[in-house]
């Protein structure tokens, strides 16, 4: 925001919209097959940020929830279980509860169509599985594009657990005008890019840099739900120091758009559905399912990507809103085969680059940096939380 | 990103993005493990004192019990954040054996399954009827109920099988057990199935 942020005023905003969105307002209950989300009435309290982002949710100490709204300076963060619901769901939540905060601070503010009303009932299709809606009930072929192995970043963990977060804000506007003059689109040049700069300097092994890129299926199969609907597609390349960028950037936007295509990410929902909703996987109890769904996070999912770049693309503030917001930015968690993880943001033509690592060396990112600012000649503003320099 | 701070922040000035992480702890809590290497290494100590100074009466099993009950209640009675049924049932369940074992070993006169463990499985009952009573219940509730429950009949099986001698404690424990079973499917039937295929769907 422009302004600190009112802590009081901000809880009572939360009061008043977090009913408005029931997928998010649950507790977790155990179960014998599966674990279910049960509605939680209690009162969810706003927090002061103390710790790093995507500090782990403990459900005992935040009155059940999995959702936590925290506030700093003139920062407003949601952070949420991804269980719960994606990206688009997270900004919708975030998107309403802003408003709602304006509004309490006495700006005339207008929805203009962009976004939940808090006085509005939640309808019935923002609480669907979209999966179901679209997976052809049918196709039982369990059509996966297989994919190998892929380059595994390494590097020395924090002394301290927690994220070393680094952001990089950049003029959003102008860099959609230099992608669209190369003839290629912002997520293929920054993903491009990222293989370059592992590539060239972190390169050791045969396996591609291959880098997971969630993609919102919103946008091909119509949905309003609150609740997750993406798929992740991996694009990968071999690349070496003499590799000309050009040329990546060529390979990874035809790949980038073939695992995009409708046909393929259909294929991709009925693969979920039928996962889902195999008698196999209905019937094994929880107990088995939780060390099966590790063994295939690590060994297949995580095994296949070096690293995961999402980008929300541009989130659109009704008008009388968005010269109340200066940026934002979104963060993903790493985990422990994957250390560092980017997020892209954009608000108001203002795009904040972010990177999340678990591990102390940062040199991946500042040549990303580098090699960003080189190509197109635009400024970037860096900051980062620091975690990690209280160790030294 | 050079590995040093890009400026000078002070945690007090929140125009800064984040807040500083200097000087705070968010290493994870280490009193339970001290508290079972504390235990250990007294039990080990109290049979290396016993069988050295009075082998002829092994007192160490009763130090042995103390210290296991106090572990238990240490770390999952007062640290630990687990539901409060749980808790009861697990100081019923640690002071029953340590009742037994102090019996056991001071001749055996019976006075723990003819009284203590009878009124302790009651008091620890009541706790829990009292605790999902007061509270919305819950599957926790439910489990450390019929756990509770189940134990209740404990008494009146010892007594049948010719342990115990005296009948109106365990008597008593098996009557409030029955009443309880008779009035949580009068008046809890709904809820009770409502949970169960909650938790039992495939």
């Amino acid at each position: 925001m422009k302004e600190k942020v009112d802590r009081n005023l901000l809880q009572e905003a939360l009061d008043l919209v977090i009913h408005r969105f029931p997928t998010l307002t649950v507790s977790l209950r155990k179960g014998l097959f599966w674990d279910y989300l049960e509605k939680n009435d209690e009162k969810l309290i706003v927090q002061k940020e103390e710790t790093y982002p995507c500090a782990p949710i403990d459900p005992r100490m935040n009155s059940g929830y999995l959702i936590r709204v925290i506030y700093y300076g003139r920062r407003i963060s949601f952070e949420v279980f991804h269980s719960l619901t994606d990206g688009s769901g997270a900004m919708e939540f975030l998107k309403t509860l802003a408003y709602q905060y304006l509004i309490l601070k006495g700006n005339t503010v207008s929805p203009d169509g962009l976004l939940l009303l808090p006085q509005d009932a939640p309808g019935s299709e923002e609480v669907e599985d979209s999966f179901e809606k679209y997976a052809y009930k049918n196709d039982k072929r369990n059509i996966r594009l297989k994919d190998g192995a892929a380059y595994q970043l390494t590097g020395s963990a924090l002394a301290t657990t927690g994220i070393n977060i680094i952001h990089g804000v950049i003029d959003g506007s102008a860099l959609n005008r230099f992608t669209k003059e190369s003839g290629s689109t912002i997520t293929a040049f920054l993903t491009a890019l990222l293989i370059k700069v592992i590539g060239s300097s972190h390169y050791s092994a045969r396996e591609p840099v291959t880098v997971a890129l969630p993609v919102n299926l919103r946008r091909q199969f119509p949905s309003v739900t609150m609740r997750n609907f993406f798929l992740v597609v991996n694009v990968g390349a071999e690349v070496n120091d003499e590799t000309p960028f050009d040329d990546v950037l060529e390979e990874v936007s035809g790949k980038l758009k073939f695992r995009t295509d409708k046909k393929n990410l259909q294929m991709g929902i009925n693969r979920h559905f039928q996962l889902q909703r195999g008698m196999m996987t209905r019937l094994l109890p929880i107990f088995l399912k939780y060390p099966a769904m590790r063994y295939g996070f690590n060994h297949i999912g995580e095994r296949t990507k070096t690293m995961t770049l999402s980008n929300m693309g541009n989130v659109k503030l009704p008008e009388t809103m968005a010269h109340f917001v200066e940026r934002m930015d979104i963060a993903l968690y790493p985990t422990r085969k994957s250390p560092i993880s980017c997020a892209v943001g954009t608000v108001n033509g203002r795009m904040t680059i972010t990177f999340t690592l678990s591990i102390s060396e940062t040199d991946i990112v500042r040549d990303f940096f580098k090699e960003l600012g080189d190509l197109t000649g635009l400024d970037i503003e860096i900051y980062s939380n620091e975690w990690g320099n209280s160790d030294e | 990103m050079c590995n040093g701070r890009f400026s000078s922040s002070d945690p007090d000035l929140e125009d800064d993005f984040y807040p500083s992480y200097d000087g705070k702890v968010f290493g994870k809590r280490q009193a339970p493990r001290i508290a079972v290497f504390a235990g250990m290494a007294i039990i080990l100590a109290c049979i290396f004192i016993n069988l050295i100074v009075m082998p002829h009466f092994l007192w160490v099993f009763h130090a042995t019990g103390l210290v296991v009950y106090g572990i238990i209640s240490l770390n999952h009675t007062i640290l630990s954040k687990s539901h409060l049924g749980s808790k009861i049932v697990g100081q019923v369940v640690s002071l029953t054996l340590l009742f037994l074992l102090m019996d056991s070993q001071s001749g055996f006169l019976k006075w723990s399954i003819n009284y203590a463990v009878p009124f302790l499985i009651v008091a620890g009952l009541v706790m829990v009827t009292l605790s999902v009573l007061t509270s919305r219940l819950k599957w926790k509730g439910h489990v450390s109920l019929t756990t509770m429950i189940a134990l209740s009949f404990l008494p009146a099986a010892l007594y049948f099988s010719g342990y115990a001698t005296v009948i109106w404690p365990s008597a008593f424990a098996s009557f409030y057990a029955f009443m309880l079973i008779s009035g949580f499917g009068m008046f809890a039937r709904q809820t009770v199935w409502a949970q169960l295929s909650r938790r039992l769907h495939i």
